[in-house]
Order: C-alpha cells, then structure tokens, then sequence
C-alpha cells in the first residue's frame, strides 16, 4: 500500500463542547495542523488549549463538527463506519495510562489488541515480547508480573507497549514521558524517535517540555485557546522571545540563563538553547568581557 | 526534640509466598521537623510505595514507622495520622472532589468534624498560602494543572499537617506548572511545615536540604543535593543526571578554569558569571 503524502490533515476544525446548552464551550476553532507520513510533530499547550480535543479527533472519537479531518487518506468527517480499522492504525496513548490497563497480569494486557484483531498465537507472543523489549520491559520476569505491583512508570510502559503491538502506523502519545525517570526518559525519547526515523511510522506527541520538542520533533504547533498561535522548528519558536512570554511556553533552563544575561546587558544569541550551544555561547561572552 | 517521621527497618512487598514481589528492604530514615527532603531513584525503585508508608497509606510487612512518637499500625490513631502527615499526589483530579475551590478545600476538616468558623479560618489560610484566594468561587476542573495542584495542597494544609509528602506531584506540569508549586514549598518550608518530596526533577532536588537516592528498593546515598550532583560517576550510577545548569558549570568550567563547576541553579550561575567577569577585569587592570 502506498503511503499518502500527508498521514494526518486537519482543516479547519471547529468543535464546541456542549453545544445549544448554558455550558456551551468552544474547545477548537478554525484549527489547522499537518503530518506527513513518517514525521515526527509536537503539539504544546496549556489547560484549556484544545490538544487534547484536537488529538481525540485524529483516531475518530471525536468527528469533526466543522472543517475536515483525513487520515491516511480517510474523510473522517464522513461517517462512523471506518473507525474500527482507523483505529487499528492510529493509536492513542492517553495522558493517565492508568486507566488503559484492565487486565491483571502485563503481557496479557499487550497481549490483549493483536488477540482482537485474531492473530495467531505465536504471532501474538512475537508481537509482545517485541514491544517489551521496545520499551524496556524485560520478557521473561515482567510477563507475569500483576499490574498492581508496578509503579508509575512502569504501567505508562506497559500502556505504551499494548499500542505497540498492534503495528500502527501513526502514534499519538499525549505527555508519553510524564512520571517517567530522567534514564528512562531519554530512552523513551530515543525509541520514539526510531519509531518514526527508522521505521517510518508517523508520531504525533503532546508535551510541557520544549527540551523533548527541540529533541524529538521535526515540527512544532502551539495552540491557546482552542486555536493555531504559532508552528515551526524549535528554533523558530525559541527566537519568538515575545511569544515564549505571551503564552507562557516553558522553556530549558538554558534558555532562561540566556535570557537573563541578555537582560542583564551581555550581547547574546537569543535562539541560543541547549548544553553544548550555552557552554559555548558563554564561554565565548567571558573572553570577550575581558578581550 | 525528636524526629517527626522515623521508619526503623521497614520492608514491604506485595502478595504472599511464592507470588510475593519484594519493593522495599530494610529502609532506614528520620525526619526532623522543619526538614525537607527529595527522593529520587528510578522508576520501580521503591520510592512511592516509601512515601506510601509514612502516613499509614500503607503498612510495613516487617519493620516499624512511627509519626510523632505513634507507630501507623495503630488502628485507633490512623485518623491522627493522615492529618499530621498529608500526601499530594500525582495527578490532582484524583484528589479533586468538589465542584467549588473552597468547598474542595472544605472537605477535610468537615470530615473529622472540625467547627465551621474554625473551618473558615483555615480555608482562607491555606488558600493564602497556595496563592488562590482570588479563586475560591470557581470550579477546579476549568484551572491550569499547576493550579490544581495548588487546591490540592491547600486541602492538604487545612488539616493542618506537619509534615506534606508531595508524591510525583510536579510529573505532570510544565515548568511554570513546577515553578508554581516549587514556590507553594519554599512558603510551606517557612511556615515550619516538614516536607518529602519524591520526583524525577533534579532541577527541584537543588532548593532542598537533603536527598535520598533509592535503587533496586534500598537507600544508596543520602547526602546534600550538592554532594549528589557533583559526583557524576556516581550520578550515572544511579541512573540519574545533573541539573542542566550543572552541566553548562562543568562545561564552562573547562573552558575557564575560574569558573566553578559546582554551580546548580539559574540565579548561582548568573552570579558566578558576573563574578568571573569582574574578577577577570580587576586582574586586567592590574597587569596593564
């Protein structure tokens, strides 16, 4: 099958919570957004913004009241009766994977997608010691560890694992890496980003952190307030001093150091973040204040 | 006086006999008041099912823990207990029962039965404290993650604890999100409230005045956050890294020797900076 150029198009997209009732809510208007097939897009935030109203629309359980939405080459907008294989190939991770788990032992709960969509047995064992090991959950003594004896992080794992087996082709993690430690963290990252480089699968992740942004993301959307404020690189975003303040976009620490010395009357590159570019950005200003 | 929390040789695992899965062996730790403590260690090491223990959420298999001179396998005091030491979680909606700030905050106290007026005072001071006041009328499931965070605190602080345990409760926020509640600590802290706080942030790890590694369920160092995180060999042992700002110290510290490495917060490398800067200008001076 051929891959369509763009995995997600959004156009658009109205939606109102509640609608025709004193509790009417505008969760998105006019809101745009764009995927192509094996790129890796980030959306950011707050409360109230519209990403989670908008991430529920890109698998069907939302439809669009206004504006359209395609999905590997799908009208969403259409009708209802495609959600099924929608959503075999567009999976969700939800920001509480707590609440996806239900059975009591882990690799019944990863087994639990593929043994839906009647996969073989030993295809199904394949399929969940792969994605296991994917996330870094060892096969043979967490298999039939019971969920209740794992933390945090370690169901967010398992949660994460359970979509794996299925073989999306487009992933859409809401703040994947929250409770996770910083090693695991990074690991995650890492893999996620083989997921859509090596494997060409399309990522679509909701986060806080513009450090996992400038990491993982070929793009970047904003929204506030239901709608469309910015998109771009990261770096295109981290020179919009102006715009981090107005929507209070939360920044590494390296960028708030630059942006204090800016402030404090040294001569820096203001799109300057990250470890290695602040080292050098400051060393560089020291031997310049004395040079 | 004596420590508010001691855990003497605590373990703990879930289930019996064969199926049992061990999380915590033979754990040591004393809490004094007025202290604050950070936990860190990986995910799975134990920590949160710890923070579990210190207020009877949880009881030790083996091992005992006190509260104020009352051991939590006390039936009768296990009241006493959670109201002397409060526990904010991670994702505040659980914690979240009300439909209305003030009545959420409410709750506690109206549930141990604490007089109306008395009920009042402590609503207005917690939300003082929390920074909320201008929100007590609104209903807490329109507010920023931060700010719920802070409503939960603040039904925390009306029933008056001595000691909070904040479980992971800044994973889920932003950085203004964790800066917000990061302040609510720091105001906490001078009130003389105690507190432990598990996280995965060491940027938050840096303002407290201890922490406490956890690996495979047992304490591997306790030290001061600068000890912690001037070791990196050892850092990377525990699976853990230096705050960013460490990283960018240790980095320009190679490149300027002057420069101290050890530096961990944005305000301490501002300052080193500056008086790299002017230390190097004086000497400057001198020689020309």
């Amino acid at each position: 099958m051929s891959l369509p150029e763009f995995a997600v198009q959004v156009e658009q997209l109205s939606y109102t919570y509640m609608k025709g009732t004193p509790f009417q809510h505008d969760a998105l208007y006019d809101v745009y957004f764009h995927a192509r097939s094996g790129e890796c897009v980030a959306i950011i935030g707050h409360t109230g913004s519209g990403k989670s109203t908008l991430i529920q629309h890109l698998n069907g359980l939302l439809l669009p009241q206004t504006g359209q939405v395609n999905v590997l080459g799908y009208e969403l907008s259409k009708s209802k009766h495609l959600q099924s294989e929608i959503r075999r190939q567009v999976v969700v991770l939800f920001q509480q994977p707590e609440d996806q788990l239900f059975e009591k032992y882990v690799a019944d709960d990863i087994a639990y997608g593929p043994l839906q969509y009647g996969l073989s047995k030993k295809e199904v064992i394949q399929r969940v010691k792969h994605a296991m090991d994917f996330v870094g959950l060892p096969f043979e003594t967490m298999r039939n560890r019971p969920i209740y004896a794992l933390s945090g992080g370690q169901k967010r794992k398992v949660a994460l694992a359970g979509l794996l087996a299925l073989d999306p082709r487009v992933l859409v993690l809401d703040e994947p890496t929250a409770g996770l430690d910083p090693m695991s963290r990074q690991e995650l990252l890492y893999k996620i980003k083989r997921l859509s480089r090596d494997e060409g699968r399309t990522i679509i992740f909701v986060t806080h952190s513009m450090e996992e942004v400038a990491l993982l993301a070929d793009r970047v959307y904003v929204l506030a307030d239901g709608s469309n404020v910015a998109d771009g690189t990261t770096r295109e975003i981290f020179a919009k001093r102006e715009l981090i303040h107005r929507y209070r976009i939360g920044t590494p620490q390296s960028v708030e150091l630059v942006h204090t010395l800016i402030a404090n009357g040294y001569d820096m590159n203001s799109s300057t973040f990250g470890v290695e570019e602040t080292v050098a950005e400051v060393s560089k200003l020291l031997h310049q204040e004395v040079g | 006086m004596g420590p508010i929390i001691r855990v003497e040789r605590a373990s703990f695992h879930y289930g019996e006999s064969e199926e049992r899965i061990p999380v915590l062996y033979d754990v040591d730790f004393e809490l004094a008041q007025g202290e604050a403590v950070a936990i860190v260690g990986h995910n799975g090491s134990g920590k949160s099912t710890f923070a579990k223990l210190l207020n009877g959420l949880l009881l030790p298999s083996s091992g005992e823990v006190w509260v104020s001179g009352t051991n939590t396998k006390n039936v009768q005091a296990r009241e006493r207990l959670r109201s002397a030491v409060g526990i904010v979680f991670q994702h505040p909606d659980n914690q979240l029962v009300e439909t209305i700030v003030e009545d959420d905050i409410a709750f506690g106290p109206e549930n141990i039965g604490v007089p109306q007026d008395e009920i009042r005072r402590r609503v207005d001071e917690a939300l003082e404290v929390v920074g909320m006041t201008s929100f007590r009328d609104r209903p807490p499931h329109r507010l920023s993650g931060g700010q719920k965070q802070r409503i939960a605190i603040a039904g925390v602080l009306a029933m008056e604890p001595s000691c909070i345990v904040f479980d992971e409760s800044t994973s889920m926020l932003d950085t203004y999100g964790r800066r917000e509640v990061m302040e609510v600590i720091q105001q906490l802290r001078n009130q003389g409230v105690s507190i432990v706080s598990v996280t995965h942030h060491m940027e938050e790890v840096v303002h407290f005045d201890r922490v406490i590694v956890f690996q495979e369920g047992r304490i591997v160092r306790e030290c001061t956050p600068r000890q912690l995180f001037t070791n990196h060999e050892q850092l990377a042992a525990y699976y853990l890294e230096p705050p960013e700002m460490n990283r960018i110290a240790e980095g320009v510290h190679r490149h300027e020797e002057l420069f101290r490495s050890d530096r961990l917060t944005v305000a301490e490398m501002v300052e080193e900076f500056e008086h790299v800067v002017r230390w190097q200008q004086r000497k400057e001076a001198l020689s020309s």
